[in-house]
């Protein structure tokens, strides 16, 4: 009786050490090497990477031995991405234009011409970011023609710091409107103007996208919109308009 | 299961059914490829202008007599020859949040020389392209402690414009921030000070209690918002606790607070994610006097500062006077209505 009792516990005990054996997954550690270099005693975290859901946003490293970037990406002799949020220092800003000739056509009195392209900012900088734009100088005729005048919209209470309502077609000018993410208040609705900041009258240029937030291809579309009145040429007017894109901090 | 994956080629008998099979197979990788990956963008459309930055933001601290190096990686992903001019310009922060505004001037004099030269050049970044620009700072020895807030500027036009009849022409500029403190001590000299709690003294009890924090660095460093906000309630218990978002605040600047997600443990409940720098506390009901407490994490920790809320519901005491007044108008109203008839 107590031999077949210790036999049970002896055959229970190897059979238990077998499953954990068996069951136990393999350190996930690693000689890396090359002709060059040895690391030793690397090792692979257990898990780590960019988790979301509804109202938020984390990354996480779990596992890894001494987590964390060491030295200064792009300036430090060294730098060792040890954990997933190396990723913050090596991270890059995209600024995307999707044209850049906004094609009006030739210009008649009465009637406006518009023109739109978008805007697209990704940064993962917790900082944000900012787009100002500004023009080199308003419409300029080609021949030497009066310049087209940044618009002061229907009700003559837009410029380049306030939107107002455009839609008056008899009313010249030279504006933009801006729809899309991240885009100023004033900007209620595609019926609302502004005119560019203008650099040849030394007006500081002004913000049309800016957020606080991790950017995702935030997009905001631009509409460039042109009319002249009778005193002015028909024809052929182009200017510069610069958009300067910065991240938080 | 994709049909090309049913496509055995070595089982066709004739050559030219293996050159079918492999058109065949050609088409229908191209036809289930993502459409950006085929779209022919002409130079006048889509993806003309596309450039990044790395690193978007970067802290440096300089010791006078030493000399560092700054690398900076600006990528052409656009489809269009690019021409690129490099620049350093000053900016300051603004003081609601991570805004800054640009600066025309350059007021950092430690640049060395090759670097001022290689600043005055212009340089052509075809698609696909990168280009590493080196800054090197060498403050000299007599060197004054000082933080220095730069963002280094990229100006880039397109080589070529297409024709236009009338309209403008488009160019960008992309910026990294560079945060230069020169100084000859390793220790982080920033000094967090509340300066501000906006809330309103009197709110509505079915409303949300919100208020924000707007902290000022009074040192010499920029460094990292740390520590918490604790509302507490008439009996002096924490009811709501938000911990800061580590956003830097710069030297001499000032910079609302972000939450974060509640503290561990924290008896929230209650907690609203609101998005930018309103901090957000929304029970069922609010009653009472409420304390906001705010506390920075640091060696230079000041005593909490106190901010007082006093919740009654002004919205109820509204019924409570307005139902009486509306029933005796009600009753008015009826008994003119019968004596017409």
């Amino acid at each position: 009786m107590r031999i077949n009792r210790t036999r049970i516990t002896v055959t229970a005990l190897i059979a238990g050490a077998g499953l954990f054996v068996a069951s136990v997954s393999p350190a996930l550690a690693d000689l890396l090497e090359s002709d060059s270099y040895v690391i030793q005693f690397g090792n692979f975290n257990m898990t780590a990477g960019e988790k979301s859901g509804p109202s938020y946003n984390v990354t996480d490293t779990v596992g890894q031995t001494g987590a964390g970037p060491f030295g200064q990406y792009g300036s430090s002799t060294y730098f060792v991405g040890s954990g997933f949020q190396y990723i913050y220092q090596i991270d890059t800003f995209s600024f995307r234009i999707s044209r850049v000739a906004i094609d009006l056509g030739e210009l008649f009195v009465g009637s406006h011409n518009t023109g739109s392209h978008n805007l697209t900012i990704t940064t993962r900088g917790a900082g944000g970011y900012s787009i100002y734009a500004y023009e080199l100088h308003p419409l300029r005729h080609s021949t030497g023609s009066p310049n087209i005048p940044d618009t002061t919209c229907d009700s003559a209470s837009c410029n380049q710091v306030t939107a107002g309502v455009w839609t008056n077609q008899s009313i010249p000018g030279f504006g933009f409107n801006i729809t899309g993410h991240d885009i100023p208040a004033d900007f209620i609705d595609s019926t609302y103007y502004r005119q560019f900041a203008d650099n040849s009258a030394a007006e500081a240029m002004q913000k049309v996208m800016s957020s606080t937030n991790i950017a995702s291809g935030r997009t905001g579309t631009v509409t460039y919109k042109a009319g002249i009145s009778g005193s002015q040429a028909a024809g052929n007017y182009q200017t510069g308009v610069a958009y300067v894109a910065v991240p938080g901090y | 299961m994709w049909p090309s994956r049913d496509i055995n080629i070595q089982s066709l008998p004739h050559p030219l059914t293996k050159l079918v099979a492999i058109t065949c197979l050609a088409l229908s990788v191209w036809l289930i490829s993502p459409p950006t990956a085929r779209a022919q963008a002409p130079s006048d459309s889509d993806d003309a202008y596309d450039l990044s930055i790395s690193p978007p933001v970067t802290y440096l601290q300089v010791e006078p007599g030493k000399t560092v190096t700054h690398a900076l990686t600006i990528e052409n992903k656009g489809q269009q020859t690019l021409m690129v001019s490099p620049k350093i310009i000053d900016f300051q922060a603004s003081d609601s949040g991570a805004g800054l505004d640009l600066q025309a001037e350059n007021s950092f004099p430690y640049l060395a020389s090759q670097t001022k030269a290689v600043l005055q050049e212009t340089f052509a970044l075809n698609p696909g392209q990168k280009y590493r620009l080196n800054l090197v700072l060498s403050p000299p020895l007599e060197a004054q402690e000082k933080e220095y807030h730069l963002t280094v500027l990229f100006a880039a036009a397109p080589v070529d414009y297409p024709r236009l009849e009338a309209g403008p022409r488009i160019s960008g500029a992309i910026g990294s921030n560079l945060i230069v403190f020169v100084s000859p001590q390793q220790t982080n000299k920033g000094r967090l000070k509340l300066k501000e709690v906006k809330a309103p003294p009197l709110i509505d009890s079915l409303s949300a209690l919100t208020f924000q924090v707007l902290a000022e660095n009074v040192g010499s460093q920029a460094t990292t918002a740390s520590g918490s906000a604790h509302v507490l309630n008439w009996q002096k218990k924490t009811v709501a606790e938000f911990k800061f978002f580590p956003d830097m605040v710069l030297a001499n600047s000032l910079r609302s607070l972000r939450p974060s997600l509640p503290a561990t443990g924290s008896a929230n409940p209650a907690f609203e994610p609101s998005g930018e720098s309103t901090f957000r506390y929304k029970p069922l009901f609010l009653i009472g006097p409420y304390t906001i407490e705010v506390t920075f994490q640091s060696a230079t920790t000041q005593e909490p500062l106190v901010f007082r809320v006093l919740a009654l519901p002004f919205s109820l005491m509204l019924i409570v006077v307005l139902a009486p007044v509306l029933y005796f108008l009600a009753m008015y109203i009826t008994k003119l209505t019968l004596a017409s008839k």
